[in-house]
């Protein structure tokens, strides 16, 4: 009497299709050595199937969801510290594009303390129209306001 | 899979409420792959929740090609996968491997230490010795052989969507179920009688 194999009897119990459970019933029925053998595997599909020890701490979700809270909260703080940089090098160029560093150095350099007025020359547009100090005034407010904005959004996140 | 979708383009438009729910809806599955894959309870914890994590950061690049319960349990593997690296735990041993030290493993020797003169230990306590024994065994299986018992038999998942999970093919992913398999059910027959294996 050959027995029944290992393939066939995990696919037994797998339920697979393409066996014949009519004919291994009858050789489990008259064989001692395979009805062990299934035994064995029974057992095992149990085990396997057991799920204790597989067991999260309660507060599992909340835990998760702290640390996404936490890495969100590192990253606003990038974002506001790239802002600020942003800022201060906008703001720099700003006044290296409306004054001339160079002139009023000199002029401070020829004209001593009482080189303020060299200060005022050394900014040419403030020697122009009054237009010109209110677009400037205007587009250093505008700026810081829009990043102050920025910086309120994020941080409410 | 219409939930599912909607579930998602939630979390990605930034619902807390909604990745909670999906953490609830996955938190077995994750436990599951992660507890199995590694032994060691004080890290496992904290790998189903980097898991999360990362489920979360990713989670706007899933394109539904897959289900979403696959490429979850694909990240959850990986994370262990690469845990296992770091600590340096063999990872492609063969099933050869482990059967040469079958004997004076450790389910072996609790087992043997119980008192031979108490009363027969009831139906219950035989059920408990022999969950031991079979986890015991699991455990000394290669992490792949593990993680597919797993999927397959508490997840009950199919041969191809494990064969995603792990990147290997079904064939493939088929024959190491049966191995495995195998393997276990002859530690048991080397344990205990057919009758002690009886329910
Ligand atoms: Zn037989």
């Amino acid at each position: 009497m050959k027995h029944l194999s290992d393939a066939e009897l995990q696919a037994y119990l797998d339920r697979e299709a393409s066996i014949s459970r009519e004919e291994m019933e009858a050789h489990l029925h008259a064989c001692a050595h395979c009805r062990s053998n299934l035994a064995a595997y029974r057992r095992l599909y149990g085990g396997l199937k057991d799920e204790t020890g597989f067991l999260l701490s309660a507060n599992f979700a909340d835990a998760v969801a702290a640390r996404i809270e936490k890495r969100g909260e590192r990253k606003a703080d990038l974002l506001e510290l790239s802002l600020i940089v942003t800022a201060l090098i906008s703001g720099l160029a700003a006044v290296l594009y409306f004054f001339d560093p160079g002139a009023v150095f000199k002029n401070l350099l020829q004209q001593g303390v009482a080189g303020i007025s060299g200060l005022m020359r050394g900014i040419p547009l403030l020697q122009g129209s009054s237009l010109h100090i209110l677009l400037f005034t205007a587009a250093i407010l505008a700026l810081v306001g829009i990043l102050d904005k920025m910086i309120f959004q994020f941080r409410q996140r | 899979m219409q939930a599912e979708k909607e579930l998602i383009d939630k979390i990605v438009a930034g619902d807390a409420q909604a990745f909670r729910v999906l953490v609830e809806n996955y938190q077995r599955l994750v436990c599951h792959v992660v507890f199995r894959m590694v032994a060691n309870e004080a890290d496992r914890e904290e790998l189903c929740q980097e898991v999360f994590v990362k489920i979360y950061q990713h989670l706007k690049n899933f394109n539904f090609q897959s289900k979403l319960s696959t490429w979850i349990a694909r990240i959850a593997y990986n994370t262990c996968i690469n845990y296992l690296k770091k600590k340096k735990a063999p990872l492609y041993d063969d099933l050869a491997g482990t059967e040469a030290d079958s004997p004076g493993d450790r389910a072996v020797s609790f087992i043997e230490s119980v008192p031979g003169e108490l009363p027969l230990p009831d139906e219950f306590a035989v059920n408990r010795e022999i969950r031991l024994f079979l986890h015991e065994a699991i455990s000394e299986l290669p992490p792949q052989y593990r993680a597919i018992l797993t999927l397959y038999h508490l997840d009950e998942m199919s041969y191809k969507e494990i064969g995603e999970i792990i990147n290997l093919p079904e064939g493939t992913v088929k024959s190491y179920l049966f191995r495995a398999r195998k393997l276990l059910k002859e530690r048991m027959l080397e344990k205990y009688s057919a009758e002690e294996l009886l329910p």
